[in-house]
């Protein structure tokens, strides 16, 4: 378990030397004994022979976990075992100065030798940490998640490309689902990315001509499809949609057929936008296709193109068959841009992706011009001379094919789009010597751009790079970057996925009891914690308002679901809440049905979050054999959850976990399985109140985040996650210097949420990567 | 909700197709090409048969797997009696019409879904090990690693002769938050195929996708001529970025190697895939290019579930692919079943812990399950192939990798065979081995009866007795 208080303990020098200490000393045998093995012979092993082994030892070791080497042999935990499983060792000392191990009942040492046993290992940890080499890890080359694709093909292209809806979901690490060693790349997944390069390609680099069949495009009126064309019976229409990227003089064509009848020529009304283009009187007889155009000057943006059949004519008493009915037949309407290299200028594609259309002659320039910024772009980084001359030649290859100098440039895009340069993020091994290199200032701009924005480096950053000063002007760098509004990701996706919130899809509360709690008023749920979350970021508060900052937001529906009257509309809006009551996330609607099963609370699972998300001390799985904590007897049917829960704590392998989530759930107990206040459960009055492990007391949950806002788990847990975050990776052990400087360097700045984020982005995990060599 | 079947009569205009779902239902019946036609227009000009000279003539032997989470309480699933005279139990009495045609196979187990000194995860351990009969190494995330997947083995040695190795389809995506199961990365809980030993394969939950994946090789309202370009710009594209990721390759780490060869595998399947699909097209139109395309995922579960079955029924119809697997929830799956008025998370539900309450609801669900299976059993059967019915040439297991839910074992599991696999298994029995028997054992004999031999996968110890 982590900390429930801050370890204060007199260092005792004497017996532990430290400066003395040289790296690797020690873990072999046939040197002399150092200073900390002489301690731990003298201080450590005769306690644990005495008051450990008799449980944790001998053949079947209670909770599987024996200690007899360290009593019965020479071994002493060595630095590079103390650093490995330091989360353990910790674990060991706190559950000792908890005084929750040995557990009750047992022998428990003296105060003087339990806190010898104790220091030993604080201060032997935190010695082999001072002199462990210093290692960034390496991160494993990162595929797109789908959030990232999105975003990045939005900053890239302008495109937005709906990732959620067409790709399979992105499996996940170390609770976040952007974990380079877990996104795979599955055949599966290679063809929807060829799929979106397609449509992604086809809406950044229009053609310049687009071709709609009338029997496929919408029909409004009296028609219908017929064959591959359009019939228009009476007054009817064929409507045509149409996205131009670059405004520009246009021209639209219809190709039309009349049924000649009733004594007037047939006549079909070309419309953009509603407005009549051309007013085509047809003169061709029944069975022959004419084709009309017209020119119109059209914006950017979404366009409606119609062919529309204004006059009929029915006559079914007229002698001859064939002159009783004047219909309409459309075959296709195509736009095209009019004119060719004039309109370079006029049409202002300066800072476009098609930054120039070529005259004949001069299409492998002008793709040149093209493709070098856009691969910088989408590479995140210069292209190599070879690649950029590649990509020229595959324009070149598709006009050859027949392809416009624009769909050339379309197939460039796919390719681009498709590339393991484009869906990977990469750090190239190439470079080698020592242990751990730099980042280069590319990959530097892409670790920050991803972090911060989940998107691609934007051209401030690029520039930086190219100019060799991102290094040099981070912190300025990270400033800027967390005012943008692409910083919102932190929230949507950091925060959202830190806090399970993305749960709420899925967590549906007994329909029966709870029928106010629609999917929309989960979605208002989920809404109030990101608007919350974003406020604490926005403002740069410190994380630690997180837990009990006195304000919400809130809609109306939100508002009167919390039983309040005070906040109108639909709108969220922020509000004071009542300290007593709400204030901070354990307050909120959302993580308080997400932690709860669908028709009773669950201190156990709410705990568990606690412990998980704000403390981070994960509790360990429950030993084998051990179902969840259900009704087990029919006898403890009568009991409350919190009488329940009493009576497996009475076994110490249950209380020495559920002592600490149990606890912090009853605090919780004011929130009903949908977060709506209670003040009884069912037959039985809500007791909020509990103890802590430490003899924290508190009456209910205003005290209870009173003692969490002291707790030095909720920085350490939140540079923990962050820090996962940015990295794309689960954290090592070998991460623990990072962030104890990530939470040193916070706490100096009272724990403000940029704090953080400068200094994870100053750790050396962050700006560097241990080299392939090293790895070995 | 709509009836599903209310459409079935409309099925004649193309016109339509959009605006119909469901409308595959009637598909099996529709089909007017004997499976010799529809074979030989999937199948590559000079490729032979890959069951080659050990099989006999005739359509070629499908092999399924369909996954169900969280184990089936066994009391109402296992037969009281041995051999043929066995009754079918409340559970297993939705396949009442197929029980001639199903093997009852008690006794079979997963012995790496247990611990092995792992700690807790078995929800996740045992969808890991379903197919594979390897111990999944305990990860969030890092080093992922299980084993090859039968399909998969199944996949390499036949999978050669269709347009698709395998077909992988699933109902539920993947979990959206948190870790999935004490310690265990998702994506053991998520798949149930994998393609390598540390490269699951994904699986695909919308049945408009499958469609349009297997059947369409096109978009909807394409042209040809669009259709020729897109194809054109595809190869071109493959072939570069094939060559751009192959000069990649020596730039990089070991775990970075890896995931480009994922990439690599997967340029070199579409290039692959896009040849076929290419001469499939010359040898006169795709099998199922004329039929509607659903238009997106029900609400309904079993609506959901069924559609699922008839985009499977339609992939071996057509001889698209001869190898599947089909999950019917994730592991440790806390789905709610309203349609089988279950409206607790099955997880939590499966540690019943007697509760009377809770047991008949998890039968309800196991119940529910089998009907999907019946469905899917029964479109088999509508599919006439040669003397037989497609069922008959095919093998389909069904079965969890937890016994029962409540007690996590992973021996005598849940575990059905369907089909008579062209002759190779004699169905309408319930057969009990003795405990620990190796479920992998089954694979084997399966692979055999496929025509795809194998000595040795995971913990097998040979073929499995008493098949036949």
């Amino acid at each position: 378990m982590r900390p429930v208080r801050p370890l204060a303990f007199p260092l005792l020098a004497a017996l532990v030397p430290l400066a003395l200490l040289v790296p690797g000393c020690g873990d072999d045998g046939s040197s002399p004994p150092a200073p900390h093995e002489l301690t731990f012979a003298a201080q450590v092993k005769p306690v644990m022979g005495e008051y450990c082994v008799g449980c944790h030892g001998g053949e079947d070791p209670d909770g599987g976990l024996s200690f007899e080497r360290y009593v019965a042999g020479e071994a002493v935990p060595g630095f590079e075992e103390l650093r490995e499983r330091t989360a353990f060792f910790e674990r060991l000392a706190h559950h000792v100065v908890n005084g929750s191990m040995p557990p009750e009942g047992m022998p428990v040492p003296e105060a003087e030798a339990r806190d010898a046993l104790v220091a030993w290992f604080t201060d032997t940890i935190a010695e082999a940490w001072r002199v462990a080499p210093p290692n960034p890890g390496r991160v494993t080359m990162r595929r797109l998640n789908r959030v990232e694709y999105r975003n990045t093909v939005r900053d890239l292209l302008g495109v937005d490309y709906d990732t959620g809806r067409n790709f399979p979901t992105d499996d996940i690490g170390y609770g976040f689902d952007h974990i380079g060693d877990v996104l795979s790349m599955p055949p599966l997944l290679f063809e929807k990315y060829l799929d979106a390069a397609e449509t992604i390609a086809a809406e950044a680099v229009p053609l310049p001509r687009h071709h709609y069949e009338a029997e496929r495009a919408r029909i409004a009126g009296n028609g219908h499809p017929r064959g591959d064309q359009a019939v228009l019976l009476s007054v009817a229409e064929v409507v045509q949609r149409h996205r131009v990227i670059e405004a520009g003089t246009y021209v639209v064509r219809m190709r039309v057929m009349a049924q000649q009848a009733g004594g007037k020529n047939a006549r079909a009304v070309l419309r953009v936008d509603g407005k009549v283009l051309l007013d085509q009187e047809i003169r061709s007889p029944t069975g022959r296709f004419e084709e009309h155009e017209a020119e119109v000057f059209l914006t950017a943006g979404m366009h409606r193109l119609a062919v529309q059949f204004p006059e009929d004519y029915y006559n079914p008493k007229h002698p001859d068959p064939r002159k009783r009915d004047r219909n309409l037949h459309v075959d296709w309407i195509e736009i095209d841009r009019v004119g060719d290299v004039e309109r370079t200028e006029t049409l202002q594609l300066e800072g476009r992706l098609l930054s120039c259309l070529p005259a004949r002659g001069e299409e492998s320039a002008c793709a040149q011009a093209i493709l070098g910024p856009l691969l910088k772009r989408a590479f995140r980084r210069p292209p190599t001379p070879v690649e950029l001359q590649r990509h020229v030649a595959l324009v070149l290859e598709s006009m050859a094919a027949g392809e416009s100098f624009e769909g050339g440039i379309q197939t460039a895009l796919q390719a681009i789009l498709v590339a393991p340069q484009f869906l990977f993020r990469l750090e190239l091994d190439e470079q080698s010597g020592g242990s751990a290199r730099p980042l280069d200032e590319y990959e530097l701009a892409s670790r920050l751009s991803y972090f911060l924005w989940a998107s691609t480096p934007d051209d401030v950053l690029l520039a930086s790079a190219a100019a060799g000063t991102l290094r040099a002007s981070l912190h300025e760098h990270v400033t800027r970057m967390l005012k943008d509004e692409r910083a919102r990701t932190l929230v949507t996706n950091f925060a959202a996925q830190w806090l399970e919130l993305r749960r709420l899809d899925t967590s549906v509360p007994d329909p029966r009891k709870y029928k106010q709690v629609t999917e929309a008023m989960r979605g208002w749920m989920r809404q109030e914690t990101e608007l919350f979350v974003e406020a604490i970021f926005r403002e740069d508060r410190s994380i630690l308002d997180l837990i009990d900052a006195p304000f919400t937001f809130l809609n109306q529906p939100l508002a009167e679901f919390y039983k309040r009257d005070d906040v109108h509309g639909g709108e969220f809006r922020r509000v004071d809440v009542d300290p007593r009551e709400r204030g901070g996330l354990l307050g909120h609607a959302s993580i308080l049905t997400i932690t709860s099963y669908p028709h009773r609370t669950s201190p156990v699972l709410r705990g568990k979050w606690v412990m998980e998300e704000l403390l981070g001390a994960p509790p360990p799985p429950p030993p084998p054999g051990v179902g969840t904590l259900e009704e087990q007897k029919p006898e403890m049917l009568k009991l409350s959850v919190r009488e329940r829960l009493a009576v497996h704590r009475e076994d110490p392998s249950c209380a020495v976990c559920h002592d600490g989530m149990d606890n912090l759930g009853y605090g919780l107990e004011n929130y009903d399985p949908v977060g709506a206040w209670r003040d009884r459960d069912g037959a039985n009055a809500v007791d909020p109140s509990g103890v802590l492990p430490g003899e924290r007391a508190f009456a209910g949950p205003a005290e209870l985040k009173r003692i969490l806002r002291e707790d030095p788990g909720v920085p350490r847990c939140f540079a923990e996650k962050l820090l996962t975050y940015a990295l794309g990776r689960g954290l090592e052990p070998y991460d623990r210097p990072a962030i104890l400087q990530i939470v040193r360097e916070a706490r100096e700045r009272r724990f403000r949420f940029s704090a953080f984020v400068h200094a994870v982005v100053a750790t050396d995990a962050f700006t560097m990567r241990r080299t392939a060599e090293a790895a070995r | 909700m709509t009836d599903p079947h209310a459409n079935q009569g409309r099925l004649a205009s193309p016109r339509t197709r959009i605006h119909r779902r469901t409308v595959l239902r009637g598909l099996g019946l529709a089909m007017a090409l004997p499976w010799l036609e529809a074979m030989g227009a999937g199948r590559l000009p000079g490729v032979a048969p890959a069951f080659g000279e050990e099989t006999r003539d005739g359509p070629p032997v499908r092999l399924a797997w369909l996954f169900f989470p969280n184990g089936a309480h066994m009391p109402d699933w296992k037969p009281k009696t041995e051999g043929e005279a066995f009754e079918l139990p409340w559970i297993l009495d939705p396949l009442a019409p197929h029980r001639d045609d199903l093997l009852v196979l008690s006794g079979l187990a997963q012995d790496q879904a247990r611990a092995h000194g792992d700690g807790p995860g078995d929800h996740a351990r045992s969808a890991a090990v379903f197919l594979t009969g390897a111990h999944p190494v305990k990860t969030d995330g890092a080093n992922i690693r299980v084993g090859t997947s039968v399909d998969q083995i199944a996949a390499q040695k036949i999978g050669a002769a269709t347009r698709f190795a395998s077909l992988e389809l699933g109902i539920e995506g993947g979990r959206q938050n948190g870790g999935c199961d004490s310690g265990y990365s998702c994506a053991y809980s998520n798949n149930i195929s994998w393609r390598s030993p540390t490269t699951p394969n994904a699986k695909e939950i919308n049945p408009r996708f499958v469609f349009e994946r297997l059947f369409l090789g096109g978009k909807p309202g394409e042209t040809a001529a669009e259709r020729t370009r897109r194809i054109r710009r595809r190869k071109s594209v493959l072939d570069f970025v094939g060559r751009d990721a192959k000069a990649l390759h020596g730039r990089l780490g070991t775990s970075d190697r890896a995931k480009l060869e994922e990439y690599l595998t997967a340029v070199r399947e579409l290039e692959r895939r896009i040849e076929m699909t290419e001469r499939m097209k010359a040898e006169g139109g795709g099998p199922a290019a004329s039929y509607p395309v659903p238009t997106g995922t029900p609400k309904s579960r079993r609506e959901h579930m069924r559609l699922m079955s008839d985009l499977l029924v339609l992939a071996f119809q057509t001889d698209t692919t001869r190898v599947a697997t089909y999950m019917l929830a994730n592991g440790g799956s806390g789905a709610r079943y309203h349609e089988a008025d279950v409206h607790e998370p099955h997880h939590g539900l499966s540690h019943h812990g007697k509760d009377p309450k809770k047991i008949a609801k998890i039968r309800a669900i196991n119940r529910f399950h089998m009907e999907a299976f019946a469905y899917l059993l029964d479109r088999m059967k509508q599919v006439k192939e040669g003397e037989g019915t497609l069922l008959d040439h095919s093998l389909v297991m069904i079965g969890s990798g937890i016994g029962d839910g409540n007690r996590h074992n992973h021996d005598d599991l849940p575990v059905l065979l369907a089909g008579r696999g062209g002759g190779a298994v004699t169905p309408g029995r319930h057969v009990v081995h003795p405990r620990w028997t190796r479920l992998n054992d089954l694979y084997l004999s399966m692979l055999a009866a496929a025509g795809a031999p194998t000595a040795a996968l995971g913990d097998s110890t040979g073929t499995l007795p008493r098949l036949g």
